[in-house]
């Protein structure tokens, strides 16, 4: 019981700190388009997911979301409430579609679901707080990017998974 | 865990692609009628000016003292010149120039966006 919870906080730990990693490194990178980021933390909230499960990836999810708030000095600042926001909600949503249609679905299209959400959100969450503005004509291109965003970030978790699991076939399936 | 571009991803990504191509056609529709006026909305106030008839540049002061956003009216358009913001999104948004179309600086708690005659409407119809 012991070991098994260590994996997971072991796990939880390494998948935080590459979360914090590539969340700092696209922080830095340029972007592609002024209100696109690829969301390659995003990857390791996945891979969190996939291989540990739901707690292991809101652990994950909160850490990048503090510390790299922190770190990039957004912590308590208006984007911060918004990407911080946006990660929760499309987390959950991915959490819920990997329990319900993990059949159906396969990591990338969890991670195309979770992007759309997370862009809707920014949209509703920057809404309120600039007081009945109407944003909402951003969302198709917001959308767009999301997609392509996604199937990135979902490509790259699938494979990190398939590949961790070779690694550690003792793992129990999920 | 399946293997990628499942027929259910392909659903997904294909329902967020045809939502949003449906949405963006839908926009350009809306706002063929020419741009007439471009709003500034800041934290307290709302700055209105008629187009093309107030070309030039104006000053407004970002929230929480941040400093100063110049914001450049040419003709039809409508750009965001300088903002006190660190990721600045809203000057990269670049040149506004269809009805409808807005620049968002939010930790400046600034919104530029542009006005048609009548058919651009709705955008304001949802809110007001």
């Amino acid at each position: 019981m012991i070991t098994a919870n260590l994996r997971v906080l072991t796990r939880v730990g390494l998948l935080a700190a590459t979360a914090l990693i590539l969340f700092l490194f696209e922080s830095a990178a340029p972007r592609p388009l002024p209100w696109m980021r690829l969301g390659l933390g995003n990857t390791a909230v996945l891979v969190a997911l996939l291989l540990a499960g739901a707690p292991a990836a809101m652990g994950v999810s909160l850490i990048k979301i503090l510390v790299g708030g922190l770190l990039t000095g957004a912590l308590a600042g208006p984007t911060f409430a918004i990407s911080g926001g946006a990660g929760v909600a499309s987390l959950l949503v991915m959490i819920v579609l990997h329990h319900l249609l993990s059949a159906q679905l396969s990591p990338v299209g969890i991670s195309v679901a979770g992007a759309a959400c997370h862009q809707l959100s920014q949209i509703a969450i920057a809404s309120v707080y600039l007081g009945h503005s109407n944003l909402w004509t951003l969302a198709p291109l917001f959308l767009i990017s999301g997609v392509a965003s996604g199937v990135l970030t979902g490509m790259i978790a699938y494979f990190a998974v398939h590949r961790l699991r070779q690694i550690s076939p003792a793992e129990p399936a999920r | 865990m399946r293997k990628p571009f499942t027929t259910g991803d392909l659903a997904v990504a294909a329902g967020v692609l045809l939502v949003s191509v449906g949405q963006l056609l839908w926009q350009r529709e809306s706002a063929v009628s020419k741009v007439t006026s471009a709003t500034i909305q800041e934290q307290n106030a709302r700055i209105h000016r008629t187009l093309p008839a107030a070309a030039g540049t104006l000053t407004v002061s970002a929230a929480d003292g941040l400093g100063d956003l110049r914001i450049e009216l040419d003709g039809s358009r409508a750009r965001v010149l300088s903002a006190p913001c660190r990721q600045q999104i809203c000057i990269r948004t670049g040149w506004l120039e269809r009805a409808g179309e807005v620049a968002v600086c939010v930790p400046s708690h600034v919104v530029l966006r542009l006005h048609g005659e009548g058919a651009d409407a709705w955008l304001d119809g949802v809110t007001r």
